[in-house]
């Protein structure tokens, strides 16, 4: 994470991802370092806890993809590419497999150039990204999988990749801008805690030295395994295991919100237009990085910040 | 003679008990049937195990010999029916003479009598620490996998030779459960 040079805020966004296991969805014009900003991820995330560590050892010792080492010690990273089949993604076929979901359990799921994936290969995602688990039925047998990752996903703002960049033109034509955006449906994005915009790092910072006081990736990991310490020291009476996690009603047992939090949360949803899922996402957010900062009352900055990753035109048309 | 080895099967992420029965009958014509829903590597199973006995110095029974994968109902796929299958056969065809009920046995074999590695160990593993098997068989090469699972007796085996050398004689070499996690 080091060698990446500026981008903080998406530094800090992933930093907040992989502590609270939040889905986050990256934006941004190509050569932005979105792909590199998530290929870093795995640095960061906390280590598996030993029953963890069991889960994802018995779905890679199904899958057939365990070599010879024993227990799965390094949460996965599995970035699947956008021709990947409805099955391969999900799992399935006559005697079930489990697909990159499963795969990805208790780890990453890395779904670059998010658009070009078909819409109905996406759109089955959105119950497994919810529950946290896939039912598939066959005729011969229903199995159900775990599917408990947190969703990365990379995308250019439109075709040609410059919307919205303030040096290059963009030369696509409001329709096919429409339409792109378009390729990724709404109920999908509601799912999505974080959106974050990566714009187009400039030449003068890219040629700099290496900033020498740039985090190393083990400072960051440290902090985010603090975080993720206290969400499993929070939750180790319950089956939650991270803050994104948290259901509606867990929400109400373990996120305290201060008086002030309240009501800016109150404004923030009218004027916002936020969904029920979205405020509760919201939420969630707002607990890992108070989580992040050491704080068990979630406070107004908290959630200001967990505020300024929802989307900010998507729900106003 | 009738003989009973244990094995299992994974559907979706856990694993379920199979039995696999080796009848050798001492009339009819000498043939090898498998039944009990088997897929094509199953039933491709015959001619590994046939070969795979032979090559490791061991008698192939030129009988009627029927391998039935129990329960019946349920699609059976996968090399992991070799090693048992070929347990079986010695075990009926009186060349073994060891109790093999309370254990599970699971590999592929190769022609020369070697045993590979298979999928899905850990979920088997899992299940014959909840079936109270005394000890579980598995391939070399998944002894890590296997050695997950704490309070369970597991013997890597590398060939048919081995497995059979070291049976009668009770001279199995333990796997230390050497993989350890900090908790």
């Amino acid at each position: 994470m080091k060698d990446i040079k500026g981008q903080h805020q998406a530094k800090r966004a992933l930093e907040i991802a992989a502590a609270g296991g939040h889905n986050i969805l990256m934006k941004g014009p190509p050569g932005a370092g979105k792909t590199l900003l998530a290929r870093t991820l795995p640095s960061i995330l906390p280590s598996l806890t030993f029953n963890e560590a069991i889960e994802v050892t018995k779905i890679y010792s199904i899958a057939g993809n365990l070599e010879k080492k024993g227990l799965v010690k390094k949460r996965p990273f599995r970035s699947p590419h956008h021709t990947t089949s409805l099955v391969g993604l999900i799992g399935g076929s006559s005697n079930p497999r489990p697909g990159e979901i499963t795969l990805a359990h208790r780890g990453v799921l890395f779904l670059d150039e998010f658009p070009e994936f078909p819409r109905h290969v996406l759109e089955t995602l959105r119950q497994p990204i919810e529950d946290g688990i896939v039912h598939i039925a066959r005729a011969s047998s229903k199995v159900s999988f775990p599917a408990k990752c947190m969703l990365v996903a990379a995308q250019n703002p439109c075709p040609c990749g410059y919307f919205g960049d303030p040096q290059k033109h963009c030369s696509c034509n409001p329709s096919h801008i429409s339409r792109y955006q378009k390729k990724i449906s709404g109920p999908l994005l509601d799912r999505i805690d974080i959106h974050l915009d990566v714009p187009a790092i400039k030449v003068e910072k890219l040629t700099q030295q290496a900033d020498e006081n740039a985090e190393s990736s083990s400072v960051v990991q440290k902090r985010v395994q603090a975080a993720r310490d206290r969400q499993i020291n929070r939750y180790k009476k319950t089956s939650i295991a991270c803050n994104a996690d948290l259901t509606s009603k867990s929400i109400k047992d373990f996120c305290e919100l201060s008086d002030e939090s309240l009501s800016l949360l109150r404004s923030a949803v009218s004027s916002l237009n936020l969904s029920g899922r979205g405020y509760h996402r919201t939420i969630k957010v707002a607990r890992t990085i108070a989580d992040l900062e050491n704080s068990e009352t979630i406070e107004p900055a908290h959630v200001a910040e967990a505020l300024a990753y929802r989307p900010q035109n998507a729900d106003k048309q | 003679m009738l003989a009973k080895v244990y094995s299992s099967a994974v559907v979706g992420l856990d694993a379920v008990s199979i039995e696999v029965e080796v009848d050798i009958a001492s009339q009819g014509l000498p043939n090898f049937t498998i039944v009990g829903l088997p897929d094509k590597s199953v039933e491709e199973a015959k001619e590994r195990v046939r070969s795979a006995i032979r090559n490791s110095g061991a008698d192939f029974p030129a009988r009627r010999i029927t391998v039935n994968l129990a329960p019946g109902d349920l699609p059976k796929e996968g090399p992991s029916y070799d090693l048992p299958i070929a347990v079986g056969i010695l075990l009926a065809s009186g060349q073994l003479t060891t109790d093999l009920t309370d254990t599970m046995i699971t590999g592929e074999l190769s022609l020369d009598g070697k045993v590979r590695g298979v999928a899905g160990i850990l979920p088997q593993a899992l299940l014959a620490l909840n079936n109270h098997c005394s000890s579980f068989f598995v391939p070399d090469d998944n002894k890590y996998e296997a050695a997950v699972i704490e309070n369970l007796t597991v013997y890597p085996v590398s060939s048919l030779t081995q497995l059979f050398n070291t049976l009668p004689n009770n001279k199995r070499s333990r796997l230390q459960n050497t993989v350890k996690m900090k908790k």
